[in-house]
């Protein structure tokens, strides 16, 4: 076989092996738990180990990748990056998952499986070097999505949740595939590498047109992916209707990882005309960015609210791609910074959220009123996180926001960076609001926060997890915006190495 | 007579995937599919993928369709549902959007300009090469849609039992 194909499967087993081994895990779990009776703990803490020894396999492997092409997967540093990204954010999700599904009534094996499925289909986003890897990665993702978002069957806003992200995400599906059955079309080619190096030759040549119209299918697709206005309407429904780790899953990881694809996209097709996809690009990030804002600043709901403020947020992470023909090192390394404060921030945000659910799913902004007082700790790290989404300078927020405008400012977009900062500006006003009422709101009338210090269960299963995943998120957010130079060098250093291999 | 091929079963694909977007009655819906995919497997056909054509009638028009018309019969939907729906914004999009892509195409079939494939074996799009390009070349890709599969049965099993 080996001469056939051409593939080392032992090098290749070993590349893989940090998307691979949550995908082993929950096959294992798929076949192991039904004759379990303590299933739920099992595939608990099956689907945790699994991530953190696929952690520990992804730094390992990060520190010495070069830029190696098997089976259609690169693996390089900025591969292993984002899977590190995927894995950091699954570890929370899931330690914030048992409590929250043991609370709903919903705690089944699968809820992991999936999640790990997820991951692995982000792996294959990341890390995909053809076009065709690189779909069948997101749909593995997408439909694991739309089970989780209807995780809650008895939920009717759950189910709605499910359908509508379903019916929209097949839509988006269905354009991608378009795009890149034109650009196949036009060039013969799905591999990225080529059609990186070909890209300039075919916008120019006989076959434009086609590959005009797959571009626009393609970033039409992306852009549903990540809700970029405007194709963000299905955003705030799915949020607001999934269970709540799922709408923290969606939020981060889901988002994380559509941008890993639009980084590989943009590198390998956009770059034949950088004025024309500058102004699409200007375009897409003031819109984006502006509706998200405004519409936030209407929301009392605080799953609503934060769906709006993660549009938003999409359409700051836009901001340096116009920047990307000149310097493309930094636009992905701030990119891959912004990323990473924005997976800290807001999965701490959905922890205090989580802790504050009781048997109904949302959250008014009323409902915290009083937090600050009764749980000083919770009220203060909610107070950080939201400050940190809003860019305030002492957090990881802040330095994320910091480089995406400079590179928008060094290219000469002074005004694509004035108005990323004017929104910021407006983003503080709902930001803000839950922290006036954590602490001037008086207390809140029914006057019960859910103790957050049960005693009794195993240490990763109680509230206790949900609390560690809190004092993880605050620790990183306020250390790391303190010393953001380290973890900026780490970044820097995936970023560099992939551009210039492959240039 | 390839052109003339082409563009009468193109036109049929065509003609019956707007019919069947338009139909009231979901059951004609599911026929005019069923034409539309006919007319597809002939436009396989004429690019020589043969295995792709046989698997598009056996497996779309056949085992799929099935599906579809169980599941509308199942569902039994009655007659004062299935009223003409009045255009909604979305329907003008779409509709924008499509004559949009036939003029475009329109304006690419004028321009008879599109770049030389090389030439074909001489076995290209029976089961054995394409088989073997499957297994080999696009092993990785092959077992991804597996894997796809794998997470879709799992989804509908979790979505659709009644006690877990």
């Amino acid at each position: 076989m080996t001469n056939i194909m051409n593939i080392n499967w032992l090098q290749f087993a070993d590349l893989v092996s940090p998307l691979g081994i949550p995908l082993v895990a929950g096959f294992l779990m798929l076949l192991i738990t039904p004759f379990l009776k303590r299933h739920r703990r099992f595939s608990f803490f099956i689907s945790l180990a699994s991530c953190f020894i696929a952690l520990w396999l992804g730094l390992k492997n990060w520190a010495q990748a070069q830029e190696t092409v098997i089976g259609f997967l690169l693996f390089d540093k900025i591969s292993f990056f984002f899977v590190i990204l995927f894995l950091l954010a699954a570890i929370l999700v899931l330690l914030l998952a048992y409590h929250y599904l043991e609370t709903m009534g919903i705690n089944r094996p699968e809820f992991y499986a999936l999640i790990l499925f997820c991951v692995f289909g982000m792996g294959c986003m990341a890390a995909g070097s053809d076009l065709m890897v690189i779909f069948l990665g997101l749909e593995i993702m997408s439909v694991s999505l739309y089970v989780l978002a209807g995780f809650h069957r008895t939920n009717p806003f759950s189910i709605e949740a499910s359908l509508k992200y379903f019916l929209v995400g097949a839509f988006a599906s269905a354009f991608l595939l378009l795009g890149i059955a034109f650009i196949y079309g036009a060039s013969g080619t799905t591999d990225l590498v080529l059609l990186h190096q070909n890209a300039a030759a075919l916008a120019t040549g006989d076959a434009r047109l086609y590959l005009m119209l797959g571009l626009g299918l393609l970033g039409v697709g992306l852009g549903f992916k990540v809700a970029a206005v405007p194709f963000h309407f299905w955003a705030p429904d799915v949020y607001e209707g999934s269970p709540l780790v799922v709408t923290a899953w969606m939020a981060t990881a889901v988002k994380a990882a559509g941008f890993a694809v639009i980084l590989r996209a943009v590198w390998a097709l956009f770059q034949w005309e950088p004025t024309l996809f500058n102004k699409i690009i200007w375009m897409a990030a003031v819109l984006t960015m502006t509706v998200g804002n405004i519409s936030a600043l209407l929301q009392r709901n605080m799953k609503r609210m934060l769906a709006y403020s993660s549009i938003a947020h999409a359409g700051y992470a836009l901001i340096p791609f116009v920047a990307f023909h000149e310097q493309s090192n930094s636009v992905v390394a701030s990119v891959g910074f912004y990323l990473l404060a924005y997976i800290l921030m807001t999965i701490g945000a959905f922890a205090v959220l989580i802790t504050l659910t009781k048997e109904k799913e949302e959250v008014l902004i009323s409902d915290l009123s009083g937090l600050g007082y009764k749980k000083p700790f919770l009220g203060f790290a909610m107070t950080l996180f939201l400050i940190s989404l809003a860019g305030i300078p002492p957090t990881i927020g802040f330095f994320g926001k910091y480089f995406l405008f400079i590179q928008a400012i060094q290219t000469g977009y002074i005004w694509l960076a004035i108005i990323g900062v004017i929104n910021s500006v407006i983003s503080v006003y709902y930001y803000l609001g839950p922290v006036v009422a954590m602490y001037f709101g008086g207390l809140s009338p029914e006057g019960t926060v859910p103790s957050v210090d049960q005693k009794g269960a195993a240490p990763f299963c109680s509230p206790r997890a949900v609390l560690a995943v809190i004092w993880i998120a605050f620790l990183s957010v306020a250390l790391l915006g303190l010393f953001p130079s380290n973890l900026l060098d780490f970044i820097q250093i995936s970023a560099s190495s992939w551009l210039v291999a492959l240039n | 007579m390839e052109s003339i091929i082409f563009y009468a079963f193109g036109g049929l694909a065509v003609v019956t995937a707007l019919l069947m977007v338009t139909r009231q009655n979901p059951i004609f819906s599911a026929v005019w599919l069923v034409v539309c995919f006919f007319a597809f497997a002939v436009l396989f056909l004429m690019l020589n993928a043969q295995f792709i054509a046989v698997l598009q009638i056996l497996l779309y028009a056949g085992a799929i369709m099935v599906l579809f018309i169980f599941v509308i019969m199942l569902l039994n939907v009655r007659e004062e549902e299935l009223k003409p729906k009045v255009l909604q914004f979305s329907g003008i999009l779409g509709g924008g959007a499509a004559i949009y892509l036939i003029i475009l195409f329109a304006l690419g079939v004028l321009k008879e300009k599109v770049a030389s494939f090389p030439i074909l074996p001489a076995d290209f799009g029976y089961v054995a090469p394409v088989g073997k390009l499957l297994f080999t070349k696009y092993l990785i890709p092959f077992e991804l849609t597996s894997v796809l599969l794998l997470v879709a049965i799992v989804g509908s099993v979790v979505m659709g039992k009644r006690k877990l």
